[in-house]
């Protein structure tokens, strides 16, 4: 028990260590002149939301181009297939 | 006619909350030792310490005006840390999540035994088997908070501080026991 409150006091005293020796002027510098330093939670997640949201938009937007091109392509091929059907009917 | 400890602080406390910047300074020396000492327990890393420290008198800062009670500054201080603590600890989780893949320095533990005793070592590695609320729980009664301040800080009752904080203990003791003896 002895050994562990000595343990306690040198976790202090080294967390004591850690900080610069300006530490409160430094603070209160950082206070004055940055409105919000930390992002809270809500704003990570409200932030991977409005990711979420305008991939899916993109998605969409890429899937429907790309689906309209492929229909498009296709409609003109088979507007040959035809063509050449009705070519080789009337020659017949 | 001497004033006690607590009416200096209350009395330091309401300059602070009327911005006088002398009081916010001798408020943030007074505790920035043992404010460091619960975040390096809670967070088990002692490079993010300025750090975090920082974050939680930033908050001090803009929040003491609104603190309705100055002579319960002591707890507030200490909820503020636990929280700025916790929230820190979850962002370190949700970046895990996100960049599994990232080599993240916070994973690197620290060289045992570079620097630190044997019962440093101890102390930290026991720390780190437990759960960041009993850590919290732990550096909250280390600090000097009483139970029913640990329970308003936890919105729970004193049976169930009491009783977390037993568990707590004896898990506590027991990881380290078993490092010191290894």
């Amino acid at each position: 028990m002895k050994t562990e409150l000595h343990a306690w006091n040198q976790l202090r005293d080294k967390a004591a260590a850690q900080l610069h020796p300006q530490f409160a002027h430094n603070v209160l510098r950082v206070a004055r002149t940055t409105s919000e330093v930390v992002p809270s939670l809500l704003s990570y997640v409200t932030l991977s939301a409005a990711t979420l949201v305008v991939c899916f938009f993109a998605l969409t937007y890429v899937n429907h181009v790309s689906v309209s091109q492929d229909q498009a392509r296709q409609a003109s091929d088979w507007q040959q297939v035809i063509s050449v059907d009705e070519d080789s009917l009337s020659m017949q | 006619m001497d004033k006690s400890p607590t009416t200096e602080l209350v009395d330091l406390v309401r300059r602070a909350q009327r911005g006088d910047e002398l009081a916010l300074h001798d408020l943030i020396v007074s505790y920035q030792n043992r404010v460091a000492g619960f975040v390096y327990a809670m967070m088990n890393r002692s490079d993010v310490v300025e750090d975090i420290s920082q974050q939680v008198f930033i908050k001090m800062v803009r929040a003491i005006p609104g603190l309705q009670a100055p002579a319960q500054f002591e707890s507030w201080l200490f909820r503020l840390a636990r929280n700025t603590c916790i929230d820190h600890l979850r962002r370190q989780k949700l970046r895990r999540i996100f960049l599994p893949f990232e080599p993240e320095h916070e994973d690197v533990a620290e060289p045992a035994g570079a620097v630190d005793t044997e019962e440093l070592d101890a102390l930290r590695h026991a720390l780190g088997q437990l759960r960041p609320q009993d850590r919290a729980l732990i550096a909250l009664v280390q600090e000097g908070r009483s139970h029913a301040e640990i329970a308003e800080t936890l919105k729970t009752s004193v049976a169930a501080v009491k009783a977390r904080l037993h568990r707590a203990r004896e898990q506590l003791k027991e990881h380290y026991n078993s490092d010191n003896e290894n």
